[in-house]
């Protein structure tokens, strides 16, 4: 058998075992469509409730009227994943941590940010890799690695390195794992000194501790979706040594996130919609360094769940995605470090898009040079 | 960059059925299933439905602006394979915002066999671009002309993407091949 016989039987297989309700299917869209255009006109009063109010905040897609808040007073910027309808994909926008001034940072496909520790520069991902761009001006630079995956970057506090999780081949775009693991690298925002710094051990999503010198990362010990991979938290040193367990695998645990005030943060995936998942699914947990002290941050339930935790840069804060099952939208929200005081951020303007990827930074060092 | 044609002469001769249709209901039955096979082969079973009527959901709330297109059926096919690679990966939060759709599923789709479980498997594995020109062909059965214009670009470019994407997949799966047309 050849390429093209190779490839006419697997069209054809494809194509025999499509759905046969096609009525059915066209009725949903339409109902869809319909939910989705009730919703969008609930979340743009709200928005206008809210303006007129002169609130910042929006506790999203009630109908109540939000508790009137004060200016907040939050240190940084954040940047996020606002999912396009046009594009069909997520784009990164900035904003105050309250959600107001914000605008669009990067046109076209873009998904994971981090801000460097001068506040004035991102690292994020789009379809080719890693760039830098400045958030204050224009300027952009790619990071040059020669790999064929560059995911999840994170940049020291000392501003010395990225770190991220890479293949020397492409990973497939998938919603189950397939292909090479990744494994954690670090590279310098000048593009030199590229290097991985755990050969072989399947790992990802890393953040850089509050002295730069140490890498926690979540390390795949049983590959299954990219949901429910089990996965361990640990740390390693920046040259690779000193590699410990922080919490023991299992399914589902993922985004770790390191404080300035050495606390971990990372959380239990969320089942799709319909679909079971385990109880403290949308969770999210906190624990030292050493693995003690774990426990819940805030629980995930049937009304909201959370992913995608990280902290504010005082360590105060948490920027977290925040499901809304009822609305079935990815939201952002903020809370207390201790789960407490929960505010949804009107990140997506009434829009009903999704929004994801946060990122929390952007506080401008006073001594920086221009 | 290509344009999706705008339709100066509606029901041009030699065109299929789809470039005649004037409502969308007749539209969405014919242009589905295979619009569901082709996310199918970029983005695997499980999400291939939500890809595919998330595709149809944009065209259906543009409806009267994709119906003047000459060809709607290469705009929503641009669409869906866009969709379709666009990073499904562990934060999952593109699956759940098509899965908004979600609900009216009652049953997984039937598995793949598993020979052309693996060979889709091996076109996910190709480079995005390369992937979707490879997809589009083997699904449609396109001249590389309309796949350029759904991939928005030349037919130079496509046939460079569908020539690496063959020569990959010959050596993955340990095939011959003719070369392409």
């Amino acid at each position: 058998m050849n390429l093209d016989q190779r490839a006419d039987a697997a069209a054809r297989e494809l194509l025999d075992n499509v759905p046969d309700d096609l009525e059915g299917m066209l009725g949903e869209l339409k109902r869809t469509r319909r939910r989705r255009t009730a919703a969008r006109g609930v979340a743009a009063a709200v928005a206008v409730v809210a303006a007129v109010g002169g609130w910042a905040l929006v506790r999203g897609g009630s109908a109540e009227p939000p508790d009137p808040v004060g200016p907040v007073d939050i240190p940084g910027r954040i940047t996020y994943g606002l999912w396009d309808r046009e594009l069909g994909d997520f784009q990164i926008w900035f904003a105050e941590p309250d959600g107001s001034d914000h605008a669009r940072l990067i046109e076209g496909p873009s998904w994971q940010s981090d801000w460097a520790p001068d506040g004035r520069y991102l690292v994020y991902e789009d379809p080719t890799g890693l760039a830098i761009v400045n958030t204050d001006g224009p300027g952009e630079r790619r990071l040059r690695t020669d790999l064929g995956t560059q995911w999840s970057p994170d940049w020291s506090p000392t501003g010395d390195w990225i770190t991220f999780e890479g293949s020397r081949e492409r990973v497939p775009d998938s919603s189950d794992f397939s292909g090479p693991p990744t494994s954690i690298w670090v590279i310098s925002p000048d593009g030199e000194g590229l290097r991985e710094v755990l050969p072989g051990v399947f790992g990802v999503e890393p953040v850089f501790s509050p002295g730069g010198d140490q890498i926690a990362f979540g390390h795949v010990t049983k590959e299954a979706s990219w949901r429910w991979a089990e996965q361990a938290i640990e740390v390693v040193g920046l040259d690779g040594t000193g590699r410990r367990q922080i919490v023991p695998p299992r399914p589902g645990l993922q985004h770790v996130d390191w404080s300035v005030d050495d606390w971990l943060l990372f959380n239990i995936a969320i089942a799709p919609l319909g679909k079971d998942g385990p109880p403290d699914q949308g969770t999210i947990f906190a624990v030292r360094p050493d693995g003690s002290d774990l426990h819940v941050v805030r629980r995930g339930d049937d009304e909201v769940a959370f992913s995608n935790a990280v902290w504010s840069p005082d360590g105060t804060q948490i920027l977290a995605m925040c499901f809304n099952r009822q609305r079935g939208l990815d939201m952002l929200c903020r809370m207390d470090g201790d789960g407490g005081d929960l505010e949804v951020i009107d990140v997506d303007q009434g829009s009903m898009n999704a929004a994801g990827f946060p990122a929390w930074g952007g506080v401008a060092d006073p001594d920086a040079e221009e | 960059m290509s344009e999706v044609p705008r339709a100066e002469t509606r029901a041009a001769p030699g065109l299929p059925q789809t470039h005649t249709v004037v409502s969308y209901d007749d539209f969405y039955v014919a242009e589905l299933p295979r619009l569901i096979a082709l996310a199918r082969g970029l983005c695997g079973a499980g999400i291939a439905e939500d890809v595919a009527q998330e595709a149809m959901l944009v065209a259906y709330r543009r409806w009267r602006e994709i119906s003047d297109l000459e060809r709607p059926d290469l705009w929503v096919r641009r669409t869906c394979a866009n969709l379709a690679v666009s990073q499904f990966r562990r934060t999952m939060v593109e699956l759940r915002a098509v899965a908004r759709l979600g609900g009216r599923r009652t049953a997984p789709p039937e598995p793949a066999s598993p020979e052309t479980e693996e060979f889709w498997t091996a076109v996910r594995a190709l480079p995005r671009r390369q992937a979707q020109a490879a997809t589009l062909r083997f699904v449609y059965d396109l001249p590389i002309a309309d796949v350029a214009t759904i991939l928005e670009c030349t037919p130079g470019t496509v046939k460079q993407h569908l020539s690496r994407a063959r020569r990959t997949l010959a050596t993955t799966l340990g095939l011959t091949m003719e070369e392409e047309s």
